[in-house]
C-alpha cells in the first residue's frame, strides 16, 4: 500500500510540476529535430520523387533502404560522426538541466510549491551542473562494473553449464539477462537517489552522496526496489496502450489525415513519457523524504538550503 | 566453346516443364568412371585420427598421355602456419597458433598397379610451404583407355574442427580427408592448392567405403549402407557404396538421433543431435521441397537417398553428393529461416555440384551461383517473399539477402575469374554467389521466366555427370534464346562494371494549339554506371494512358521528348524490374508531383525512434 501511496503523491507532483514536464518534452523535441534535420535532407533527395517510396506508407521497404544506405554510404558515415557527438552534448544539455528539474520537484513535493522563473531555473541547473556530471562519470563506471559482471558471469556459465542441455542454457541466457537487467536498474535506481541527495543537501562530496544512496537503497531495499518495479509496470502499460493505439491508427488506412493523426500520438506518447520521467523522480522523492535517515552534520545545511528566486 | 557445344534436341523450345520432363533422364551410372575409390578407414577417438587405405582405379579418358599423378591432401591446408590457406586467414592461424590445432595428411605408402615398391618418397609437393596438391612422376606413362592401380597407406591427423575437417567433442565430420586424384583436363591436371576460395574439383568414380569406429557411434554417411558388421573387439565396421559421385565424406557421434522423411521415393535421413530435435520438421520440410522443385525441373534426383547431417562445421552448410551438412542452432523462435534456406541451398547443390560437377576453383559461379539463384526462387515459392526474416513487420527476403551482400562488394571482381584471383572472402562471396544469382535473375528478366526455366533444365541434362564450363552455359541460353547473349555475359559475368541508370528530370512546357492544351515534354535519363544494359522506360500520364520507349542504353545520357495532351505523372526505366544489377532502384523512377505523405510516413517513424533513444539516453 505505502508502495502505491508513494506513486499516487509522484503522480499529484509530477502533474503539479506541468512547466518542468513540457520542458523536458521541449527539449527532447528539439534535439530530436536537430538531429533528424540533416537525415531528412538526405532522404527528401532519394524518395521525394520516388515511385517506389509509396511502399512506406504500408511498410518498411528494406531494398529501398538498403540502396539508400549504399548510394549515400559517405554521407551517412559524416552523419554518423554528427549523431554521435550531438548525442554527447544532448547527455551533457541533459544533465544541465537535470540539477533544476530535480530541484524544483523537490521543492514542489516539499512545500507544495516551487518558483518558476527562467533566470531561477538556469540558476539551479548551474549550480548543480558539477556535481551531477561528475555524479554521470561514476554512474558510467557502475554501469561498466554491471556489463563486465555480465561477461563474466557468461564465461562462468559457459564453462558450468556447457554440457546441459540446450533448453536448460537458452533458459540461463534469458535468467543471466535478467540478473543483469535487475542489477542495472540497481545503478539506475541508486544514481536516481543520489541525484536526490545531491539536490537536498548542499555540501557533501559526490562520492559521500552515491555511498549515502547506496546505503539507503540497501536499508530500504524491498521499498525501492517495489516502486521501481511499479514504476517500469506503468511505463510499460503506458507504452502498450499507445501502441495498441497506433496499430488501430494503422487500420484506418494511409490517408494524410491518418499519418498526421500518427506522428500526433507519437508526439503524445512523447509527452506523456516525458511527464513519467517526472513520475519517476517524485515517487522516488516521496519514498526518499519518508525513509532516509539524515545525517546531523548535514541537517543544519538543508535547512539553509533557500529555492526562492535570486 | 564449340567443342563442347552440345547438340540440341527439337524439344529444346517446349516449355519448360516439358524440357524438365526429358531432363530426368539422367541417371548416375550415365556417369563416366574415371576414377573409382576403395578405402578402408579407422576412426581413432581419442587419438583424434584415422589410419586408412586406399586403392584408386584411374582411367586415362583423355586423349593425351599421362605422365604424372597429382593427389589433393586436404587436410595438409592446416599442417603449420605457412601453408596457402592459412597465410589467407590472419585469424584463424592465429587462432590455429594460439590453441595448437594443426592437422594433416601424412602418406606411408604408394604403390602403383601390382608393384611392390614404394613411392612415397618421390612424392613431390606443389610448392615448398604447402602440401595440399603433390605430385607422382609415373615411370611409365598412361596411355588413353589405360587403367592404373594406385594403393596408398596414409594417416590422418584431425584438428578440433576447422573448415571442414574435423572433431568437436565426440562430434566428428570427416570431409576432404583422403588423397584424391585432380582433373585431367585438355591435356593437363586441373589440381588445385587449397586455399580460401577454392573449392574441390574431381572427376566421377564409384566409392566403396568401409568404415571401422567405436560401436557406440552413429554414423551418417554419402551414398549407401551396404553391411554393418560387429568386430568384436568394441568397433564396428560399416561398409558405403557410393556410385557415381566424385567425393565422399562422413560423419560420426554417439548422439545423433536419426529422422526419416520420404518424396518421390527418395529417402531423406536426417540425423541431428538431440540438443536440434526441435528443427527436424523445419529442415525435413525444406529438403522436401526443394527435391520436388528441383527434380520437376532440372531433372530427376538420380539417388535413392540423402543424408542431411547437423555438423560443427566452419560456414552454415556443406555440399557433398548425396549428403549434405548443416549448422543447427537451438534457437526455437521461428524469427528466420535461415536454416531452411541453407537446407535448400544445399540440396540444390546436388544438382550443381553433385550432377553438374564444374571446376568450383576456376568457376565457382557456376555452382554457387547457379544455386543460389534456385534457392531464392524455391525459398519465395515455398515461405513467400520477404520471408528469410520476419520480424515485428521487418521483412528481408533470399533476394534482398543478395542484393545486400552484392552491393557491398558491387565493382571489386568480376563473377568469372579463378578463386585464388579474387580480393577477399567477401568480394568472392559477392560475386560468385549473391551477384551471379542477381545476374541470372537479371537474365531471366530479359529472356522471361519459361526461356529460364528450359535453359537450367536442358544445361542440367546435358551436362549431368560432366564438367561443364561457363562457356557451355552460355551456348545452352544463346541457343534457348535463339539470339547471342554477348552484350549480356560479356560485361556480366567477365566485367566489373557498374550499372545504374537513373531518371535524371522531366521537363514539361503546357502550349494552346488550336484550342488544345498540348505539352511538349522532355525526359532526360542517364546511365551513371559503366555497364551497358537495354533499357525500357515507362511513362504514365496523368489521364492514365502509358508509353513504352526502349532505348539501348549505350550513351552516357538520353532524351526523349514527346507530346501528350496530358502532363506526365511518373517516368520509370526498367518499370517490371528485370534489371537486379541495378545498384541503386531509388532512382529509376522520378514522379512529377512529390511523395509527400510517404516521405512524411518515413521522416516522422524516424524522427520519433531518434526521440525515443534520446528519452532512453536521458533517463540515466
Amino acid at each position: 500500500m505505502r508502495t502505491i501511496d508513494h506513486f499516487l503523491k509522484g503522480l499529484k507532483n509530477s502533474l503539479a510540476s506541468w512547466r518542468l514536464g513540457i520542458i523536458l518534452f521541449v527539449f527532447k523535441f528539439a534535439c530530436a529535430l536537430f538531429l533528424v534535420i540533416p537525415l531528412n535532407a538526405l532522404l527528401s533527395e532519394s524518395f521525394e520523387h520516388n515511385l517506389y517510396a509509396s511502399s512506406f506508407l504500408t511498410r518498411l521497404d528494406l531494398t529501398l533502404i538498403i540502396d539508400f544506405v549504399q548510394s549515400n554510404i559517405q554521407g551517412l558515415k559524416v552523419y554518423l560522426v554528427f549523431f554521435l557527438l550531438a548525442l554527447v552534448a544532448v547527455v551533457l544539455l541533459n544533465i544541465f538541466l537535470s540539477g533544476a528539474i530535480f530541484r524544483l520537484l523537490c521543492d514542489g513535493f516539499r512545500r507544495g510549491y516551487y518558483s518558476f522563473t527562467i533566470g531561477h531555473f538556469f540558476h539551479l541547473s548551474g549550480r548543480y551542473l558539477f556535481r551531477l556530471s561528475r555524479l554521470f562519470l561514476y554512474s558510467l563506471l557502475f554501469y561498466i562494473v554491471v556489463i563486465a559482471f555480465h561477461l563474466v558471469f557468461a564465461e562462468l556459465s559457459k564453462a558450468i553449464f556447457g554440457g546441459f542441455s540446450a533448453s536448460f542454457r537458452f533458459v540461463w541466457i534469458f535468467v543471466r539477462l535478467a540478473i543483469t537487467g535487475f542489477l542495472a536498474m540497481l545503478v539506475v535506481m541508486t544514481f536516481d537517489y543520489a541525484r536526490i541527495h545531491v539536490v537536498s543537501v548542499r555540501h557533501i562530496k559526490v562520492k559521500m552522496t552515491i555511498k549515502e544512496a547506496i546505503v539507503f537503497v540497501g536499508r530500504n531495499f524491498g521499498g525501492a526496489v517495489l516502486l521501481y518495479l511499479l514504476l517500469i509496470l506503468g511505463l510499460a502499460a503506458t507504452v502498450t496502450i499507445f501502441w495498441g493505439l497506433d496499430r488501430g491508427l494503422g487500420l484506418l488506412g494511409t490517408s494524410t489525415i491518418v499519418l498526421i493523426l500518427t506522428f500526433l500520438l507519437q508526439q503524445t506518447l512523447s509527452v506523456v513519457r516525458s511527464f513519467y520521467r517526472l513520475l519517476i523522480f517524485s515517487s522516488q522523492i516521496s519514498f526518499f523524504d519518508r525513509n532516509r535517515e539524515v545525517l546531523p552534520r548535514f541537517q543544519r545545511e538543508e535547512e539553509e538550503e533557500s529555492t526562492e528566486p535570486i | 566453346m564449340s567443342k563442347l557445344k552440345p547438340q540440341l534436341r527439337p524439344g529444346l523450345f517446349l516449355p519448360g516443364i516439358i524440357l524438365s520432363f526429358l531432363a530426368g533422364s539422367a541417371l548416375s551410372e550415365e556417369a563416366l568412371r574415371v576414377a573409382s575409390y576403395d578405402i578402408e578407414v579407422q576412426l581413432r577417438p581419442a587419438e583424434k585420427s584415422l589410419s586408412a587405405r586406399e586403392h584408386i582405379r584411374y582411367t586415362n579418358h583423355s586423349d593425351y598421355l599421362i605422365d604424372t599423378l597429382y593427389f589433393s591432401l586436404y587436410p595438409n591446408a592446416f599442417r603449420d602456419e605457412n601453408t596457402a590457406f592459412l597465410k589467407e586467414d590472419e585469424r584463424l592461424r592465429k587462432k590455429c597458433q594460439r590453441e595448437n590445432n594443426w592437422a594433416s595428411l601424412d602418406i606411408k605408402r604408394i604403390v602403383l598397379g601390382s608393384d611392390q615398391l614404394d613411392l612415397s618418397s618421390q612424392l613431390i609437393p606443389l610448392s615448398e610451404h604447402d602440401m595440399t596438391v603433390v605430385r607422382l612422376p609415373l615411370a611409365q606413362s598412361l596411355r588413353p583407355r589405360e587403367s592404373l592401380d594406385i594403393h596408398i597407406e596414409f594417416e590422418v591427423k584431425l584438428p578440433e574442427v576447422i573448415d571442414r575437417l574435423g572433431y568437436k567433442g565426440d562430434n566428428f565430420i570427416i570431409a576432404q580427408w583422403f588423397p584424391k586424384l585432380g582433373v585431367f583436363e585438355g591435356g593437363r591436371w586441373k589440381c588445385y592448392p587449397y586455399q580460401q576460395n577454392t573449392e574441390p574439383f574431381a572427376d566421377f568414380g564409384d566409392y566403396r567405403v568401409e568404415v571401422t569406429l567405436p560401436e557406440n557411434f552413429v554414423v551418417a554417411a554419402c551414398g549407401y549402407l551396404q553391411s554393418e558388421r560387429d568386430n568384436g573387439d568394441g568397433t564396428k565396421t560399416l561398409s558405403y557404396h557410393a556410385p557415381g559421385v566424385h567425393d565422399f565424406a562422413w560423419a560420426a557421434d554417439p548422439s545423433y538421433e536419426i529422422f526419416t522423411d520420404t518424396v518421390d521415393r527418395i529417402e531423406i535421413k536426417l540425423y541431428l543431435k538431440p540438443d536440434h530435435t526441435n528443427k527436424a520438421g523445419r529442415i525435413l520440410s525444406a529438403a522436401k521441397e526443394a527435391l520436388s522443385y528441383c527434380s520437376s525441373r532440372l531433372g530427376r534426383y538420380p539417388y535413392s537417398k540423402l543424408t542431411i547431417v547437423d555438423t560443427e562445421i566452419a560456414g552454415n552448410g556443406m555440399e557433398l553428393p548425396t549428403m549434405i551438412t548443416i549448422g543447427v542452432r537451438y534457437f526455437p523462435f521461428c524469427f528466420n529461416r535461415f536454416e531452411e534456406a541453407v537446407t535448400v541451398h544445399e540440396v540444390v547443390h546436388q544438382w550443381f555440384y553433385g550432377m553438374l560437377a564444374s571446376n568450383q576453383a576456376e568457376e565457382a559461379w557456376l555452382d554457387e551461383g547457379l544455386t543460389t539463384y534456385v534457392t531464392a526462387k524455391i525459398v519465395e515459392q515455398i515461405f513467400g517473399e520477404g520471408s528469410l526474416i520476419d520480424f515485428c513487420g521487418l521483412q528481408f527476403g533470399a533476394y534482398q539477402m543478395d542484393r545486400l551482400t552484392y552491393l557491398w562488394e558491387s565493382s571489386t571482381d568480376p563473377i568469372c575469374q579463378p578463386g585464388w584471383e579474387f580480393d577477399s572472402e567477401l568480394s568472392y562471396f559477392a560475386s560468385t554467389y549473391s551477384k551471379a544469382s542477381l545476374a541470372l535473375k537479371t537474365l531471366e528478366g530479359y529472356l522471361g521466366s519459361e526461356a529460364m526455366d528450359s535453359i537450367l533444365a536442358i544445361y542440367s541434362r546435358e551436362f549431368s555427370f560432366r564438367h561443364p564450363t561457363t562457356f557451355d552455359f552460355i551456348s545452352i541460353a544463346e541457343e534457348v534464346s535463339d539470339e547471342d547473349l554477348s552484350w549480356f555475359f560479356a560485361p556480366v559475368l567477365f566485367g566489373t562494371e557498374v550499372c545504374d541508370y537513373a531518371v535524371s528530370d522531366i521537363r514539361s512546357e503546357k502550349s494552346e494549339e488550336e484550342e488544345e492544351i498540348v505539352y511538349d515534354h522532355r525526359i532526360k535519363l542517364r546511365r551513371l554506371g559503366e555497364m551497358i544494359l537495354p533499357v525500357e522506360v515507362k511513362i504514365v500520364f496523368a489521364d492514365g494512358q502509358e508509353l513504352f520507349k526502349q532505348w539501348d542504353g549505350s550513351a552516357g545520357h538520353h532524351e526523349i521528348k514527346l507530346q501528350s495532351s496530358s502532363p506526365i505523372e511518373v517516368v520509370i526505366v526498367d518499370p517490371d524490374r528485370k534489371n537486379h544489377l541495378d545498384v541503386n532502384f531509388n532512382n529509376n523512377s522520378k514522379t512529377s508531383l512529390p511523395q509527400a505523405d510517404a516521405v512524411f510516413r518515413l521522416q516522422t517513424r524516424i524522427f520519433f525512434c531518434i526521440e525515443s533513444l534520446l528519452q532512453w539516453v536521458t533517463a540515466f
